[in-house]
């Protein structure tokens, strides 16, 4: 293996079940079969990251890791296209999605609710179509 | 009643006050920037080196200072005795070897940086670790209990590892003393107005190691965030991409330095580490520039620290001594500022108790101690009295028993040594083993619950469930992180505490009471947290790593307050601690198609 590739891999993928939650919902808001990255990563850093005040990710590179993550697990597609990344969300993401809400609910950790509460509000102020 | 709450109060306004007086007093006519010159220091491990008139400006604030009596690695000094360095030393390193690192970087990458680069790095690099509270990265299990406290005073908020920093970035935004210091150095030092316009915001990006502008006016320069991207690179790294990532070449090598740790090392690995320490002091390893904004390490140097990092990661930073001494701290924490936060509800609105939680936090390593055991005593004497409704008995049992955490803080030093030689026994009921011992001058014992019979606790529940493997590898996922974020109260530890103390009195019946003390670890779920990642995409694999490589981690220690001599009795105990996490942890997970089975129990 890449040596490079084998010390990234040692400091990431802290929040695939971050990542799994914000594109569940992104993708049940937007409304769409396929999302584009570049959508998707404004949402994370800028309408969630910059306006909401909450990060889970370094930057571009350790959120693709936990996308690609995921498409390892068969929760979500990608396809790279010329211009940009198409995510298709399969349903199964919704389950994973599921677990920190009930999680959240079960154990009271206040700053649990309040990311969860953050991401709900990003999610609100989207328009139905991005 | 009146009593109790007019005695707190005393004692909680004198933290508000403190953080008023001694941290976020304006200090510019007393410490004044014009007066200041360069200076020169001893840094160990570099020497005699020049101190900048910026950064020796700063170190002279108290909230700066206040970083020479943190130690960098807490208590481990118990342990490993040379490990009494401070946080002001780790980051008057990181910040001195910027100059070097900038030279090395106009070398081999051609890039123009410039003198106003040059302070920015140095002062991010100073002030890297300026959010982190006493007792080192004891507090970590707590952290989220903390953020979500200070959360209303708009906060930034993190991953779990990256916790600290929302203090920090706290501080550089809304710290008087240190705003009105650091525009005194822009005002003096930097001339490009780029940097002038935004100079806190700049060094509060840098230091949050985020990729994308945390603020609106940093997002409109385009040119301004590719340079921050350079700078943060230096000092830092991005998770994906990498970086010279000065603060580790520190602190790899000062950590090692201090507690003398090759010691401990084989022949091959004591002389690859001592190569590894002339070469990062010396910066004889190569950098490089990736996507014209980013830097890095040649692979080779980063593969060999990583290798090294490994070696003694386990065991200076997580092994069963620190996670001991460390489960003591952050259970001393986690009740004061429960106190300070439950009690001060009754005294002051949300605004100045945060202000007293800050001051907790940013108290000295000694000065901690000491409030805490106020504060705690306090609360016993006075507790009952408090209003605190249907909370208060676990409450009250949780704090009490905290008081008595005092007394094998006083010994710790004693109490470790009887870890490393333990008692094995199996609890056949359920196939699983446990360590004790007791310590019979003191009177004690120790339970430790080790990684093996937790990742089979864990194993167990799962196997019951009938989710698939997805579902299953986020519950595990979601339990590591919560407990990350907040691990006494994602284990609901005062209330597991209650109800272990229950089941010991009515199963063992004492004449004299047998008292346990929980002490839950939370290493023990950062551990399992990292192994959640993506080479790991079954339940099976999960546990197949966790098996290899969660050792030396227990999940949980208990403390008794006698000697227990038969072997009959610590079954019993282990059997009662085992049934309690197996079913608090089952319970977590009773929702949906997610069926809770009683298999196992």
């Amino acid at each position: 293996m890449d040596v490079i590739v084998q010390v990234c891999k040692l400091v990431m993928g802290m929040a695939w079940n971050f990542t799994a939650y914000i594109l569940w919902r992104y993708a049940e808001r937007v409304g769409e079969e396929k999302i584009n990255l570049t959508d998707f990563l404004n949402f994370v850093f800028v309408k969630l990251g910059r306006k909401q005040k909450v990060f889970f990710h370094d930057g571009k590179e350790d959120l693709l890791r936990d996308l690609e993550y995921l498409a390892e697990l068969k929760l979500i597609g990608l396809e790279k296209e010329d211009t940009d990344t198409k995510i298709e969300v399969h349903d199964q993401l919704k389950n994973v999605a599921e677990s920190l809400v009930d999680l959240s609910k079960r154990v009271k950790v206040g700053l649990m609710e309040e990311y969860l509460y953050r991401i709900d509000r990003a999610i609100d102020e989207l328009s139905s179509r991005v | 009643m009146i009593r109790a709450i007019d005695t707190f109060r005393e004692i909680f306004y004198d933290l508000v006050g403190q953080y008023e007086y001694q941290y976020n007093r304006d200090l510019s006519k007393e410490i004044t920037y014009d007066v200041i010159k360069d200076g020169s220091i001893v840094i160990p491990l570099y020497g005699r080196c020049r101190l900048p008139k910026h950064l020796n400006f700063l170190t002279l604030l108290p909230i700066v200072n206040r970083l020479r009596e943190i130690k960098q690695l807490a208590y481990t000094h118990i342990f490993l005795v040379g490990a009494t360095h401070s946080r002001l030393e780790h980051s008057l390193g990181v910040a001195h070897r910027v100059k070097g690192i900038f030279s090395k970087i106009k070398e081999s990458t051609n890039l123009d940086l410039d003198n106003d680069d040059l302070i920015i790095t140095q002062i991010a690099a100073l002030l890297h670790d300026l959010g982190h509270p006493a007792w080192g990265h004891a507090l970590d299990g707590i952290t989220g209990y903390i953020v979500d406290l200070l959360k209303d005073v708009g906060m930034y908020l993190f991953h779990p590892e990256k916790l600290d920093i929302a203090v920090t970035t706290y501080l550089l935004l809304h710290n008087e003393q240190l705003t009105n210091g650091l525009s005194r150095i822009c005002q003096k030092e930097i001339t490009n107005s780029k940097y002038t316009r935004n100079f806190k915001e700049i060094i509060a990006q840098i230091i949050a190691e985020e990729e994308y502008p945390l603020f609106d006016n940093l997002a409109e320069e385009n040119s301004l965030i590719e340079r921050i991207h350079l700078l943060t690179t230096i000092i830092g790294a991005y998770k994906g991409r990498g970086g010279i990532n000065l603060d580790r070449l520190d602190w790899m090598i000062r950590d090692y330095h201090h507690t003398q740790y090759h010691e401990e090392l084989s022949k091959n690995i004591k002389e690859e580490f001592e190569k590894f320490m002339r070469d990062d002091i010396s910066n004889s390893f190569n950098v490089r520039l990736v996507s014209k904004e980013y830097l890095d390490l040649d692979d080779s140097f980063k593969n060999k620290m990583e290798n090294l990092r490994n070696e003694v990661y386990q065991r200076i930073y997580e092994g069963i001594e620190r996670s001991f001494v460390d489960s003591i701290l952050t259970r001393l924490a986690y009740s004061v500022i429960s106190c300070i936060d439950t009690i001060g509800e009754s005294l002051a609105g949300t605004t100045i108790r945060l202000r007293a939680i800050m001051s907790y936090l940013l108290m000295r390593d000694h000065e901690m101690i000491e409030i805490s055991r106020k504060i705690l005593h306090h609360t016993r004497e006075y507790g009952h009295l408090l209003p605190l409704g249907e909370r208060r008995d676990i409450f009250i049992s949780f704090i009490n028993k905290t008081v008595k955490v005092f007394s094998l803080f006083d010994r710790i030093p004693y109490l470790i040594q009887f870890l490393r030689d333990m008692d094995k026994f199996r609890l056949s009921l359920y196939e699983v083993n446990f360590k004790y011992v007791n310590i019979e001058p003191l009177n004690s014992a120790i339970f430790v619950f080790p990684p093996e019979t937790a990742t089979r606790l864990l194993q167990k529940i799962f196997e019951a469930t009938t989710s698939n493997d997805t579902r299953s590898l986020a519950d595990i996922k979601n339990l590591a992180y919560f407990c990350c974020i907040d691990v006494f109260k994602t284990l609901e530890a005062p209330r597991l505490e209650y109800n272990i103390q229950s089941e010991i009195d009515k199963k063992l019946e004492e004449m004299e009471r047998i008292e346990s003390l929980l002490l839950p670890n939370y290493y023990f779920f950062k551990r399992l947290n990292r192994y959640l990642k993506d080479n790991v995409k079954s339940r099976e694999e999960l546990f197949d790593v966790l098996e290899k490589k969660l050792t030396e981690t227990p999940l949980l220690f208990i403390v008794f307050n006698k000697t227990i001599e038969s072997r009959e009795k610590w079954e019993t105990i282990a059997r009662i601690v085992f049934e309690a996490i197996f079913t608090h942890i089952q319970s977590l997970y009773h929702v949906g198609t997610h069926e809770r089975s009683n298999q196992y129990l």
